[in-house]
């Protein structure tokens, strides 16, 4: 690769004035002719006729655009890329140059039309893929940075999770009888210097329905609780554990745990909430991924590169791509007016997620400065943050009003390429268009809950603004490496506008690994980062792993804070078993996941009972040294879970689609609202829709994480709003109906049997004898309340209708959202007294019946057996019982 | 194992929150179930447990002291979504006649435009405002108004809507109400402590009231949302459709007599003891709620001063009678919004629309406070998230401006009858007691009793503020 003039030019005026170790940067690959033909040919022109208003340094930007900077000139303006590399006809600028449409660019009153030479020049220009050195002399215009605070790494790197983990030595130990796997004698090994000893082991039941729980995120069904408990021969869990292992359901609960991690969700969030109706894919990838038992290193590496790594097959060629959309999935601000600042925070989200997600540091910290704990120095985050700078990352959207920076997708199975999609040419008056047509639209507050007005809505934003087709071509959210690699500066306390020296684009200097691999001059280095965050010799990526899979299993993770492995995190509970983990999964599990998870499950550890025991709990109350299992809370999504596959009622086929696939592209709360969401879906809650800042209640009461943020360990709160939803929600009531009706199926059956089998759907026990006594008694009283009603239904106010604010109609998005799994039975008559009833009354005939108060109103049950009943089983999901594994 | 920097909640003055021992409050506390809502229980709880029972409560949503004396103990922002215009309300500029119909300062392609509203002294202060708020005029003297606001963020709404919430208008981070109610917890606990009514979703999403990485216990309570009439409007899953009081509270009855065989079983102490509160608490407030909320009980007068029942203002009217309601029965930040101010055009007829519907009301609101002896312990907090150009392509618009606008106060330990702050003979640049977000919510963190440099929460390896690393009390606006 030839350097240019110039750069030499620069890089020796620079040389002068850095610190040798430190510059190493890399000039643009862009040949000395074509240079050439920009220094001459184009930059003038630009100067001359277009700087004026629409650069950063005359602090113009007419219609979005700048093209100052080649980041400006690339992203373009409301219209969409001024330039798009080897495509004259795309190229926004060079049809305002021809003044063929309605752009007519320079205006006359900064010289007109320019001439057919110079349109030829550009044309020519972009045909040579719109070579453009700019950014770099504006580098070099600026100061080094003070020099970097010297490290003495190799006192840095002795901090316990930089050390490579080594194979400790088997602890000895008293009991050794007790101690059934290796993974045992660690944990018994400090029990026992704390002068504890492990509890027994847990009942057969407890222990199934806590690995059911752990490995699917569903219970077992009764008939498999009776089995295993009958089930005494040797090898009965373990076949147990690996039907589950085997099972979809396993990959839908672990992958969940990934996406967690990979701030999954299906929108931009933050500024105008747009949909990804592409995401999907991703989700459905990794939950794949982990079906397959995919090597957790080669998971890593198609995550990070999947774009360059060798495919065989077209099958696996898209496999590969969709997997990048790790990259893209995450949240962005798309009204963002400047370009690069745009393009930072996409960088800035890459590394964070890259970094957190897979190795357990916070690098992203040291973006403004050296990093306040760890040894990453700011220089060290830009050198990752290059390679990001050279990848493209394709989310999609479609531009326009609010969007600023739609992007192609990627596209599969040779899909022809998507073009960066603005639906709307920009009427010369934006402002005509924005207020009257799209603010119009956006803002009607009258029709906006009724579907004609949505109808209205709907039709006025697809000619005006935006496309709604379902996403069902063969395309997906990813990344891929740009043309011209850039090596990035070091950004002056993060601010995009003081760029310091540049960076050779790289990794942590803090971590080592042999046969480091380089980073090419003609590739973003994304591969490398993959490789280098997957080897072996990584000290922290099978730590971070091995770590998180401990928490999902023991509650509470060997480093409690699972996403820091730094120096402010935690230190580890059992640093030898840490370490004895984290080098078996590399070097005798292959990295297998399932595998990992069968070792810890199998350990006598994980089959403690949770009972306590007084001794212990004086010595170590919080249970650091495990000596009896922790009781854990069930998910949100396994709570949901339950409560259908409780009824019956749980569809397990895994959804073709998404339902934000669905939608196609939108915004949120302009022409994509919260009553769009199915009302009757009844599929795995890993497969709801998670749209940015509009988590379905179910989820987000119960600890769902926030998918703007990276994060492995979910929060464990109780609170009262968790009780209104159990006692009240659509959802809840309608799943314990439908378990009252198929326990009512036999008609023959008496309470005690029905109250036999309701405890066994829900809590898969019996009731004791007291229990059972008082389960009557609640039917009893239960049916006698309810029939007093039925008679006379002024006798009683039914609590809804104390309810000034909400005596007639029954609103908010969450709840809709969280209800969309409930039914709404329109055929059927609503009963007495329900809001719906009293609602359909007072609506004007001829009226759409918007679907918000409809959907809210659990159907009634039909006679005081089935209402009874359904109260005892909604109790029962209500119990603490219920929503704890023990 | 040590402690968990990266999730437990902690103020970093080392005070908060709480941490009680379950039985000794039990011992201490008569009055059953105040204590409520319990946050991280089972991971983290167990770690910094000190009590043999392994029982410990974070107890995040108790009241707790703040940092120093507060001059007020809770907030109601009166949030004017779309950036009103400033220089038609409360920033008269006379220059702007004399300029009016000439090429702007800044851009020759526009020109200066005059307000066309009549502009007036009011009260002792003489603070001048236009026609477009006559109740709101009448208490000028309660009124401490912010002249100088401006922000670096952009001008867009759902950068800088966000923005003013949480400080960031890139970042997701927690909305200052939870902040808030991080810092201070609640005073009723049958109340949620955080409350938004009505915000407006399109601009933002979920921003202006979420928790980010604080624990959820401290997002905000949603009542509807901006395009749904308030009538209409109501708490989550706060009514069950189908059953009679008497009979869910048997079935409540029947859940806790599960729990408590669980209870006693001893292996879930303080897991089942919290969701047996949690049943209480949610009885109790699916009572108060529906009672707080009720305003029927208001007199005929207070409905009329609140404009409710006037097609024009009864939305709005409910809305800050509301505001009024939860803040008298102890919420401690309460957030109402008005989403319609985005005038680029028909400025004239748009604004008279939107400060019609809010005029009446905000007035409504302060007078009612004060004669309920709220308001000295209430702070209200009126405003957009930018102002408006002084200039414009059109005759009847003003564009976005961020360099200068205005926000007011009331109540709260502020001045009274006060402007602070001022822009430049246009309106254009704040140029005197300039106060960007950041500045705002330093101070009014400042007011409740909070050092903005001192709450702080630690996620993700770092303490995070709602100010960042920037925020400025100005003292200059404190009584």
């Amino acid at each position: 690769m030839k350097h240019s003039h110039l750069c030499y030019k620069l890089l020796a005026t620079l040389a002068l004035t850095l610190p040798a170790a430190t510059w190493a940067a890399k000039p643009t690959k862009i040949e000395a002719p074509q240079l050439e033909f920009f220094e001459k040919k184009i930059r003038p022109v630009l100067v001359e006729s277009c700087y004026s208003c629409h650069s950063e340094e005359s602090g113009k930007n007419k219609g979005e655009l700048v093209l100052d900077s080649r980041d400006g000139i690339r992203a373009g303006g409301d219209r969409g890329p001024a330039v798009v590399p080897r495509n004259v006809d795309d190229s926004v600028l060079i049809r305002a140059i021809r003044q063929e449409g309605n752009l007519r660019m320079p205006p006359d009153k900064h010289g007109g039309k320019l001439s057919d030479e110079v349109i030829a020049d550009f044309e020519e220009w972009v045909k040579m893929g719109a070579p453009d050195p700019r950014d770099a002399p504006k580098v070099a215009n600026t100061e080094p940075t003070k020099p970097e605070k010297p490290i003495d790494w190799n006192q840095e790197r002795a901090f316990w999770s930089f050390q490579k983990p080594v194979s400790p030595a088997l602890p000895s130990v008293k009991n050794s009888r007790w101690a059934r796997t290796e993974i045992d004698r660690f944990i018994l090994a400090q029990q026992e210097s704390k002068g504890l000893q492990p509890v027994a082991d847990a009942e057969r039941r407890t222990l199934l329905r806590r690995v059911y729980y752990d490995l699917t995120g569903l219970p077992p069904s009764p008939a498999e609780v009776e089995a295993f408990e009958k089930d005494r021969s040797p090898g009965a869990y373990e076949r147990v554990v690996d039907r589950l292992l085997a099972s979809a359901q396993f990959g839908e609960q672990w992958g969940r745990h990934w996406l967690d991690v990979a701030r999954y969700g299906e929108s931009t969030g933050l500024d105008r909430n747009l949909n990804f109706p592409y995401a999907w894919r991703y989700r459905d990838y990794v939950i794949d991924s982990v079906n397959r038992d995919k090597p957790y290193n080669r998971f890593i590496q198609e995550q990070v590169a999947g774009d360059l790594l060798p495919a065989s097959t077209q099958a696996e060629r898209d496999e590969l791509l969709v997997a990048t959309g790790f990259l893209a999935i995450g949240p962005k601000g798309l009204n963002e007016t400047r370009p690069k600042y745009s393009k930072w925070q996409v960088v800035d989200d890459q590394v964070d997620v890259t970094t957190r997600g897979f190795l357990g540091l916070t690098v992203s910290c040291a973006r403004c400065h050296d990093h306040k704990f760890d040894p990453i120095p700011t220089r060290d985050y830009h050198a990752l943050a290059g390679i990001f700078a050279s990848t493209d990352t394709l989310y999609g959207t479609v531009g326009g009003r609010g969007n600023r920076r739609p992007t192609s997708l990627v596209s599969l199975s040779g899909a022809p390429d998507l073009p960066v999609r603005f639906t709307r040419e920009p009427t010369p008056n934006m402002f005509v268009n924005t207020n009257q047509n799209f603010g119009a639209t956006a803002r009607t507050n009258a029709n906006r809950g009724t579907n004609a007005a949505r109808a209205n809505n709907r039709r006025q934003a697809s000619t005006n603004q935006i496309e709604r087709i379902p996403a069902r071509d063969n395309y997906a959210m990813g990344v891929k490496d740009l043309d011209e690699p850039q090596d990035v500066p070091v950004y002056f306390r993060g601010d995009l506008r003081k760029p310091k020296e540049i960076v050779p684009r790289g990794f942590l200097r803090l971590i080592e690994v042999s046969q480091s691999p380089s980073i090419p001059e003609d590739a973003s280095g994304r591969q490398q980062l993959a490789d280098w965050i997957s080897s072996p010799e990584n000290p922290l990526t099978a730590r971070v792993a091995v770590n998180r899979a401990w928490q999902h299993l023991f509650g509470v993770g060997l480093v409690d804070t699972p996403d820091n492995l730094g120096k402010l995190g935690s230190k580890p509970s059992h640093p030898e078993l840490l370490d004895y983990l984290a080098v078996k999964f590399v070097t005798q599990q292959n990295w297998s996941l399932k595998q990992l998870v069968r070792s810890l499950v199998l350990s006598r550890t994980y089959q403690l009972s949770s009972e306590v025991n007084a001794r212990a709990l004086e010595v170590d109350p919080a249970n650091i040294s495990l000596w009896r299992a922790t009781p854990r809370r069930l998910s949100a999504e396994a709570i949901r879970d339950t409560l259908l596959s409780a009824s019956g009622r749980l569809d397990l086929n895994q959804p073709e689609l998404a339902v934000t696939a669905e939608f196609g592209d939108g915004y949120y709360g302009v022409n994509i609202w919260e009553t769009d969401f199915p009302e009757d879906f009844r599929k795995r809650s890993v497969y709801l829709p998670i749209v940015r800042d509009m988590v379905p209640e179910a989820l987000s009461l119960f600890d769902f994480p926030n998918p703007n943020l990276v994060g492995a360990r979910r929060e464990q709160t109780t609170s009262p709003s968790q009780a209104l939803f159990l006692m009240n929600n659509a959802l809840v009531q309608t799943e314990s109906l439908e378990l009252a009706r198929r326990l009512l199926r036999d008609t023959r059956s008496s309470d005690t049997a029905r109250i036999r089998k309701a405890y066994l759907a829900t809590l898969l026990r019996e009731p004791t004898r007291s229990e059972l006594k008082r389960a009557r008694q609640f039917l009893g009283e239960q049916r006698q309340l309810l029939a007093e009603l039925d008679q006379d239904p002024s006798s009683k106010q039914p609590v809804a209708e104390s309810q000034p604010l909400a005596q007639e109609t029954e609103q908010a998005f969450a709840q809709v959202m969280s209800e969309t799994n409930a039914p709404v039975r329109r055929g059927q008559p609503l009963g007495p007294g329900s809001a719906s009833a009293t609602m359909v009354g007072k609506l004007a005939p001829g009226i759409a019946q918007p679907k918000v108060y409809q959907q809210t109103v659990a159907e009634k049950p039909k006679n005081p057996d089935e209402a009874a009943l359904a109260l005892l089983n909604q109790a029962l999901f209500a119990s603490a019982e219920f929503r704890y594994l023990q | 194992m040590s402690s968990s920097p990266d999730s437990f909640p902690r103020r970093c003055d080392g005070v908060l929150p709480q941490v009680y021992s379950r039985r000794s409050l039990l011992k201490t506390l008569t009055t059953g179930f105040g204590y409520m809502a319990f946050a991280g229980l089972s991971t983290q709880a167990s770690e910094t447990s000190q009590k043999p029972t392994g029982a410990v409560d974070k107890s995040l949503l108790l009241p707790r002291k703040p940092h120093f004396e507060p001059r007020a103990k809770r907030v109601i922002f009166l949030g004017m979504e779309g950036a009103p215009s400033h220089l038609d309300t409360f920033d008269y500029k006379p220059r702007l006649k004399e300029v009016d119909g000439k090429p702007g300062r800044d851009n020759e392609e526009r020109c200066f435009i005059n307000s066309p509203f009549e502009f007036r002294q009011h009260g002792q202060s003489g603070k001048w405002v236009s026609e477009l708020f006559p109740h709101v005029a009448g208490k000028v003297d309660e009124l401490c108004f912010l002249q100088g606001m401006w922000t670096n963020a952009p001008a867009l709404h759902p950068q800088a809507w966000p923005a003013l919430h949480t400080g960031s208008p890139v970042f997701v981070r927690p909305s200052m109400g939870s902040w808030v109610l991080y810092g201070l917890g609640t005073e009723n606990q049958n109340l949620p402590g955080f409350i938004t009514i009505k915000p407006a979703l399109a601009i933002g999403g979920g921003q202006s009231y979420e928790s980010a990485f604080l624990p959820s216990v401290f997002a905000a309570t949603r009542i509807g949302e901006s395009k749904t009439p308030i009538q209409k409007c109501n708490v989550s899953n706060i009514r069950n459709a189908h059953l009679t009081s008497v009979s869910q509270r048997k079935q409540i009855d029947f859940v806790q007599s599960l729990n408590q065989d669980l209870l006693a079983k001893g292996n879930l102490d303080h897991q089942v003891e919290g969701v047996i509160e949690s049943y209480e608490l949610a009885f109790k407030m699916q009572a108060e709620v529906p009672d707080v909320t009720d305003i029927s009980q208001e007199s005929q007068a207070t409905l009329d001063l609140y404009g409710i029942n006037q097609d024009e203002t009864d939305d709005f009217g409910r809305q800050c009678l509301l505001a009024r309601r939860f803040a008298e029965a102890g919420v401690r930040f309460i957030e109402v919004c008005y989403d319609d101010w985005d005038h680029h055009g028909q400025l004239y007829a748009g604004l008279k629309k939107s400060c019609r519907a809010v005029d009446q009301p905000i007035s409504a609101l302060l007078t009612d406070l004060a004669q309920r002896g709220l308001l000295e312990d209430t702070l209200v907090l009126w405003g957009g998230e930018f102002g408006r150009t002084a200039d414009s392509p059109k005759p009847d618009g003003r564009d976005h401006s961020t360099k200068g606008w205005t926000m007011w106060m009331a109540g709260g330990g502020v001045k009274k009858g006060f402007a602070y702050g001022a822009t430049d003979e246009f309106g254009i640049d704040a140029i005197e007691g300039r106060m960007d977000y950041h500045d705002l919510h330093a101070t009014l963190l400042h007011i409740l009793g909070l050092n903005h440099e001192k709450l702080t929460y630690r996620y993700g390896g770092r303490d995070f503020r709602l100010t960042d690393v920037f925020g400025e009390v100005h003292h200059q606006i404190l009584a």
